[in-house]
């Protein structure tokens, strides 16, 4: 299980060639890649800053993957979160499971997306031509955790 | 300073100008790295705190 903050770019195709290099158990790589929108249901985004507390973050994303990892018994899971300033089409986040079998991997990478977008301590403020905004999680994201909780997400 | 409450009157009276985020809706407060909920928890000077504004996910 693996947790990383980067501050700049990321390539989501090598982090998941590097995340089952090697590894002969698994049968199934997923991997789910999160990217900044250039627009919004309210208006326009130039581009996005996204802040965090360390070691805060990182302790507090990592006990949400180790929760998940083993309610989904899957053989590893990494997430790798951008932070600072970023541009529309730029990828955010990267959420990766391996498992022996594909549906384990399947629902501990949508799961796991789920959470972060409630539970992860980040700070997200889009800038566009209407100024500056900062984001906070909607009604949607938390009936979509509570969904997951019951499992019926 | 000897609690949390403490430190939170402290740093509003001191910087005016957080008063009024430092007491709105959905500011978590966390010492040495650990979420803190009981105001009348103690801080030293060997402490790290942190208030967070409310976290807007990933």
């Amino acid at each position: 299980m693996l947790v990383r903050i980067v501050n700049g770019a990321f390539d989501p195709q090598v982090e998941q060639a590097a995340f089952v290099a090697g590894r002969t158990d698994a049968g199934a790589l997923v991997g789910f890649v999160g990217y900044c929108r250039g627009t919004t249901a309210r208006d326009a985004v130039e581009s996005l800053f996204l802040d965090y507390y360390s070691p805060f973050t990182e302790n507090e994303i990592g006990r949400i993957l180790k929760d998940v990892g083993a309610r989904y018994d899957v053989l590893d899971a990494l997430v790798i979160h951008r932070v600072g300033l970023m541009k529309p089409g730029d990828p955010i986040v990267l959420v990766a499971a391996l498992g022996i079998h594909r549906n384990q991997a399947f629902e501990a990478v949508r799961i796991l997306m789920d959470y972060l977008k409630t539970d992860a301590p980040l700070w997200k403020r889009e800038d566009g031509p209407e100024g500056r905004r900062w984001i906070e999680p909607n009604a949607d994201d938390y009936a979509r955790r509570a969904a997951a909780e019951r499992g019926d997400g | 300073v000897a609690t949390l409450s403490d430190l939170r009157a402290w740093v509003a009276m001191s910087m005016p100008d957080l008063a009024d985020l430092l007491e709105g809706r959905g500011v978590a407060t966390v010492v040495n790295l650990a979420v803190v909920h009981d105001p009348r928890h103690p801080v030293t000077d060997a402490d790290e705190v942190a208030f967070l504004p409310p976290m807007s996910g990933g």
